[in-house]
């Protein structure tokens, strides 16, 4: 079984992001995952619909202590869930997409955007659109969330660059990853 | 600017914003305030380079970007030209969508802050001056110079030496501008 290190969000993406995000984002992931009581080793399900449907199950490590400050810092539940979702997409994102180029963050509203693109030609090569659930319930389960998401896209993608969505679920915890 | 050059700024500009949400998850506004007034900065450049570019979507991902920064610190006429010019070119629908979406932010935080900084002044209009296009209120010992963008005749008609509620908006250097104006009972 594959192992995620999600301490290698640090070294990964130095290039494209501070020290002080990566780490933002690593924080908030041990805490989503803190938050549902799984510990450092828990297994992550992860179902990729891109050219063909890829199911992988990958065991998360992290060093990072469960520390109660850190549930104090991040005490904004929506804020962190979203972080915490973009530590692990960024992280399968590379293996699952397996495409070269350089990553662009954009700044949008309370967050940011990711996209991937050609460095010369700065024409993109892909969209990553993430999203994340704390916790799925009857009725926010992480099916309907990604449909939405998907129903969204048709009623309105002229767009010619590939986007991907990436749904990640903590309490199970859960990865979809779905090409649109 | 080359294409390398325009990439190199706008990542300059995203980790000064990057830090600056990471300030704002930790509560440090005043932080958070000052990286992304040095993140706008340098994403303005990068925008204003693109205004005749063609390449979409980094054109329209550029001014959707600065932007939204533009409007993180309170600069709405910026934000609303940048959106405009994203709307200008060829965004994809998801873009386009989303560069309305922003302007709807824009307008309902511009409305917002008018609301928190406007202030009812009460006295009586005891004097006007058609040149500077201000009137007088007097309140006991205290005058207030407000001026009024129109309508200035017809406001000394129905109110001179009469007791009226102004309500203004406080401009740069503690100025008054009249929005509205009624006669208190």
């Amino acid at each position: 079984m594959t192992e995620l290190h999600l301490e290698t969000i640090n070294t990964q993406f130095k290039t494209f992001f501070t020290s002080n995000f990566t780490g933002l984002m690593l924080e908030c992931c041990v805490v989503c995952l803190g938050s549902q009581n799984h510990k450092s080793g828990v297994l992550l399900k992860q179902e990729a619909h891109v050219s063909n449907i890829i199911e992988q199950n990958y065991r998360l490590f992290w060093q990072l202590e469960d520390d109660p400050i850190l549930y104090n810092t991040h005490s904004d539940a929506n804020r962190t869930t979203d972080y915490g979702a973009m530590c692990l997409s960024l992280l399968l994102a590379d293996t699952i997409l397996n495409k070269k180029g350089v990553w662009l963050s954009s700044k949008i509203g309370q967050g940011v955007d990711f996209w991937l693109i050609n460095p010369v030609t700065l024409q993109s090569i892909l969209r990553l659109e993430i999203s994340g659930i704390r916790k799925q319930t009857a009725t926010n389960p992480i099916g309907i969330k990604a449909k939405k998401k998907i129903r969204q896209t048709n009623q309105s993608d002229n767009s010619a660059t590939l986007a991907y969505i990436s749904i990640v679920e903590f309490s199970t915890p859960t990865a979809l990853f779905i090409q649109k | 600017m080359t294409n390398t050059e325009l990439l190199n700024l706008h990542q300059q500009a995203m980790l000064f914003a990057q830090d600056a949400l990471v300030a704002t998850q930790h509560k440090e506004i005043e932080k958070a305030q000052m990286l992304n007034q040095k993140a706008f900065e340098l994403e303005r450049q990068v925008a204003l380079a693109l205004v005749e570019s063609k390449n979409e979507p980094f054109r329209s991902i550029i001014f959707r970007s600065a932007a939204s920064l533009a409007l993180d610190i309170g600069k709405y006429r910026e934000a609303e030209i940048f959106i405009s010019h994203g709307l200008l070119g060829t965004p994809p629908d998801d873009i386009h969508q989303e560069l309305l979406a922003l302007l709807d932010d824009m307008k309902k935080q511009r409305l917002l802050k008018d609301k928190n900084e406007t202030i009812t002044l009460i006295g009586y209009l005891e004097s006007a001056n058609a040149r500077t296009n201000k009137i007088r209120l007097v309140n006991g010992t205290e005058n207030k110079d407000i001026t009024v963008t129109s309508g200035l005749a017809e406001m000394v008609r129905s109110f001179f030496d009469n007791k009226v509620r102004a309500l203004v908006r406080k401009t740069q250097g503690n100025q008054y501008e009249l929005i509205n104006l009624v006669r208190e009972e």
